[in-house]
């Protein structure tokens, strides 16, 4: 059987009980610090859905008149050396930043689960030329990894995502592998085994469905720093590439002028700080709300 | 003991031998021709066939492979398009500044983070724990490139306090190169006022690489902290009348470190990382800086050489810290491992 042809399937088709989506939101309500996270991250959201309704400026046309303007009334995060409001265009990086961040993750998930599924149920020498494999990825620092990556492929930032995504995988393989390791023997896992059902309707159905929550903790805990390593790179100009609007690419374009103009790296800064911390929040309070749940 | 430390060193072998694999498969996906690339940008085509020759690069991908790890071994990086030397001589040139940072980073996040972490867990709850958990909260998720221009802004515009960058004042006279760590040098040459100026340019840049670091190391040895105090052996030795300082210093300290120090080998993979951004914002003339200037002119044996040497270099860190992590907690067997 040709296990490399088959796709898991798509998350969203799996059925979770609204009763549980409730009771989840709940707890992450109750903890201060989550619910600021939560809140936070809804916030960005809409931010990147609506940016082109939000900023209050073109965030690309120059404006040299105003060029290096200190913030104030007009421009809250002031002005870049084309004249172009800061704000705006923080406002505008959101959507790449955010959709970029979700395309590592959704990589390294598509690439690390099937693989880790493979590995845990198959077992024996798949299993330990896989998980080798893996721990080679794994040898090298990511950030490194990911430049040296998105450097071959060439500056731009479709080639940061796809790099990042490359070098995340082997997180996700290992997570996985070791829940199918957990529920490979479960009472479950036989039963379907004895109704006849076939090892991939088990390994993606059956294992895959289980393991869902701990893969959902981890990939909410990796957003931020996702969002992160992606601005790293653009800084590297190996991302986004300008006029183009992204957090990263900006505090590298503010390289000549953030000794006396300091507003111009501040903001971009700032913002990323605040999603990276939002983030790692609303992960922080989905892995407590979550395991608890599990544990009762 | 020394059958654990043979084991782990077959296992680097397979780790190091794979990673040769993967550097050369990126340099084969470099777009376009490389023998282009290194004749130049108007070579005519006998220049071009006459690279494709000189490095190989007509023969099947295997053969290819098999010239670039025998080159490998024998300290063969390449060479660099933009310095023209072989990059093994620029790493060589480049590798003691980014050690120096490195090595300087590390203490700041042990001699920082381990107290801060140890504390809060000590006065579990306090304010004090409090505004040491939302510093490391955003310590995590600081961009370092972003932090390190922010503290150029406020100590050389603002207070005009520390250097801006590099590793000396240009005023300064260059100590004689015996280690190639200019902070290392000064000192043994005796030559203090280059000492302190190189220290001076050193505590921003080490700061900033290490802020990651300490925001991780804070926390989790607030959480071993925390964890250790709740055992019973501490509350046997509270039972029995031990003076609290002799608890917390000799019974719960050390247990709560040794979690602690394999976070530390994790963290060398980061500080490396760090380098490439800390570095191209303080101008600090590393191995960080060299790659990054390599991105910029597409000098990819550059680029994969700094890649290879902090692979490797993370890879034997984390095997001493392995080897300590093993001896410092009796209860780790090596058979199984």
């Amino acid at each position: 059987m040709d296990l490399t042809s088959v796709r898991p399937p798509d998350l969203a088709m799996i059925d979770t009980p609204y009763r549980r989506l409730a009771s989840t939101l709940g707890g992450l309500i109750r903890n201060p610090l989550s619910a600021i996270g939560l809140s936070l991250v809804v916030l960005f959201v809409v931010i990147a859905v609506f940016a082109p309704q939000v900023a209050p400026q073109d965030p690309i046309a120059l404006d040299p008149v105003h060029r290096l303007l200190p913030p104030g009334i007009h421009h809250l995060f002031g002005t870049d050396e084309n004249g172009r409001d800061i704000l705006s265009r923080v406002i505008v990086g959101t959507r790449l930043s955010l959709l970029g961040a979700a395309g590592i993750l959704m990589i390294g998930v598509v690439i690390g689960v099937p693989i880790g599924l493979l590995a845990g149920y198959a077992g024996k020498w798949i299993d330990e030329i896989l998980m080798r494999v893996t721990d080679i990825f794994l040898s090298f620092p990511s950030l490194v990894f990911a430049i040296a990556v998105a450097a071959t492929l060439g500056p731009s930032i479709r080639n940061a995502v796809i790099a990042t995504g490359v070098v995340w995988w082997p997180w996700y393989a290992r997570l996985i592998r070791g829940e199918v390791l957990k529920l490979k023997h479960q009472s479950f896992v036989e039963g379907a085994k004895i109704l006849g059902a076939g090892s991939l309707r088990i390994m993606f159905l059956h294992i895959l469905r289980n393991s869902l929550t701990p893969l959902i903790v981890q990939v909410s805990l990796d957003f931020g720093y996702a969002v992160l390593t992606l601005a790293s790179l653009s800084f590297l100009g190996l991302g986004a590439q300008p006029p183009t609007p992204e957090w990263g690419e900006m505090i590298s374009a503010g390289q000549s002028y953030y000794l006396t103009q300091w507003w111009y790296v501040t903001f971009p800064g700032l913002t990323i700080l605040v999603a990276v911390m939002a983030f790692n929040l609303l992960g922080d309070g989905l892995r407590e709300v979550l395991s608890l749940g599990r544990a009762r | 003991m020394a059958r654990y430390i043979a084991r782990r060193l077959v296992l680097m072998v397979i780790v190091l031998a794979g990673m040769s694999v993967l550097t050369f498969l990126l340099t084969h996906l470099v777009p376009g021709n490389p023998a282009k690339l290194m004749a130049g940008l108007h070579a005519t085509q006998a220049q071009v066939d006459v690279y494709t020759r000189r490095y190989g690069l007509n023969k099947p991908l295997p053969v290819q492979y098999w010239r670039y790890v025998t080159g490998l071994t024998h300290g063969d990086f390449g060479t660099s398009l933009t310095t023209q030397r072989p990059v093994a001589e620029d790493l060589k040139q480049f590798a003691p500044a980014t050690a120096e940072l490195v090595f300087a980073a590390m203490v700041l996040t042990v001699v920082i983070g381990v107290p801060l972490g140890a504390l809060s867990g000590l006065f579990h709850r306090s304010w004090f724990d409090h505004s040491t958990r939302v510093i490391s909260v955003a310590g995590a998720a600081m961009p370092a490139f972003w932090l390190g221009m922010i503290l150029q802004v406020v100590f050389f515009a603002k207070l005009g306090v520390l250097p801006v960058g590099g590793q000396l004042d240009i005023l300064s006279q260059s100590p004689p190169t015996i280690t190639g760590m200019v902070v290392v040098d000064s000192l043994l040459a005796g030559q203090f006022t280059v000492f302190r100026d190189a220290l001076l340019h050193l505590i921003l840049p080490a700061f900033t690489l290490a802020a990651g670091g300490i925001a991780i190391v804070t926390r989790m040895s607030r959480g071993a902290m925390e964890d250790t105090l709740e055992t019973d052996f501490i509350r046997m030795a509270r039972a029995k009348g031990m003076p609290e300082l002799r608890v917390v210093g000799r019974h719960a300290l050390p247990n709560a470190l040794t979690s602690t120090v394999t976070v530390l080998g994790l963290q060398v993979g980061a500080l490396f990382a760090g380098t490439f951004l800390v570095e191209s914002v303080f101008t600090w003339p590393g191995i960080g800086l060299y790659a990054v200037t390599g991105i910029r002119d597409q000098d990819y044996a550059a680029i994969m050489g700094v890649t290879l040497l902090i692979a490797i270099t993370y890879c034997l860190a984390n095997l001493v810290v392995d080897v300590i992590y093993a001896l410092m907690d009796p209860r780790i067997t090596y058979a199984g491992t």
